[in-house]
């Protein structure tokens, strides 16, 4: 699962505090902290409608991966209605008919659809703080999802939501680990993503 | 049930992405317990929103529910259910009016107070599992 084998690993960290003789001399005592890291992977899947799902065309999403923590997946996807190439037309904003572009954090587990047809998963970053990161992917989410986009299967997808939330941590995108078409991989939704 | 809340509400409010939903007091609609509990959550109904899905479920949870018993409550509804210390993950399967493949699913976040362990907040997703 883990990029680096599933072995568990954890980092202590030190305040970095000796005795102060400039606030009185009394010794300053050591506290230890034991931070576990997750792992932040990308996995990719086929899309599951017909017929793209024969195509080489994928699905990203991203894994936060920590020992003891249920490993958590986060990704885009379309909400309930049917597709619109808002790249080539514009979408008509009163037809509630038009799917949504949505957000997602799930459990990664077997019975979800990324889990299940993963073929394929790359290390983002390692070292990272489950719960920082995943708050800071929430915050992230809820901004997408407050523009109110309509899901676009080449501009505004889940591609570009896992774009917008790697970057939106400050890493670089890895190439994907496929050979294919990941459309919008590398497009951020938000500016200052 | 389900027509009794749509018609409770308007078509724009019916058709909102993400429904979210607080279960603190005030905030509810008044329930009656017996044939909430009678019913079963029809979740593969292509009618069934996610208005309508957080209404229903939070009609059933009340305003003061633990998140032991939300999880039990989303099992016995049918839903896979997964927790951390402070969120609670829930899935179900949901219906499409047209399907050429993908399945879709109700996501389930429902976040749990701290220091209490109760469910204070829901929100309901449909995904389309494309």
């Amino acid at each position: 699962m883990s990029a680096k084998g599933g072995t568990t690993r954890s980092r202590t960290s030190s305040t970095r505090v000796a005795n102060c003789p400039n606030l009185g001399g009394a010794p300053l005592q050591l506290s230890l902290e034991v931070v576990s890291l997750a792992d932040l992977l990308l996995s990719v899947r086929h899309l599951r409608d017909l017929p793209a799902r024969w195509a080489p065309v994928y699905h990203a999403s991203l894994v936060l991966v920590e020992p003891g923590q249920l490993t958590l997946v986060f990704g885009g996807d379309k909400g309930r209605g049917v597709l619109w190439p808002a790249g080539v037309l514009p979408a008509p904003q009163t037809f509630e008919w038009i799917a949504p572009l949505m957000t997602y954090e799930d459990v990664f587990q077997a019975g979800h659809v990324d889990f299940d047809f993963s073929v394929a998963r790359v290390s983002v970053v390692d070292n990272v703080q489950y719960h920082a990161t995943r708050d800071a992917f929430r915050v992230v989410r809820a901004a997408i999802e407050a523009r109110n986009l309509r899901y676009d299967p080449v501009w505004t997808n889940c591609n570009a939501v896992v774009s917008t939330l790697v970057r939106s941590l400050g890493y670089a995108l890895p190439p994907p680990p496929v050979r294919g078409w990941l459309p919008a991989y590398g497009r951020a939704i938000l500016k200052e993503a | 049930m389900v027509a009794r809340l749509r018609a409770r509400y308007s078509q724009g409010g019916m058709n909102v992405a993400v429904a979210t939903v607080s279960l603190t007091k005030g905030d509810r609609l008044a329930q009656d317990p017996a044939e909430l509990l009678a019913e079963p959550i029809p979740w593969r109904s292509p009618d069934l929103t996610p208005t309508t899905l957080a209404t229903l479920l939070a009609a059933r949870f009340g305003e003061r529910i633990s998140a032991d018993e939300a999880e039990r409550v989303l099992r016995d509804l049918g839903a896979v259910v997964n927790r951390s210390d402070d969120t609670l993950y829930a899935t179900a399967p949901a219906g499409a009016r047209i399907a050429l493949g993908a399945k879709p699913r109700w996501s389930i976040l429902g976040t749990i107070e701290p220091a209490g362990g109760r469910l204070v907040r829901l929100e309901v997703r449909y995904l389309s599992g494309n």
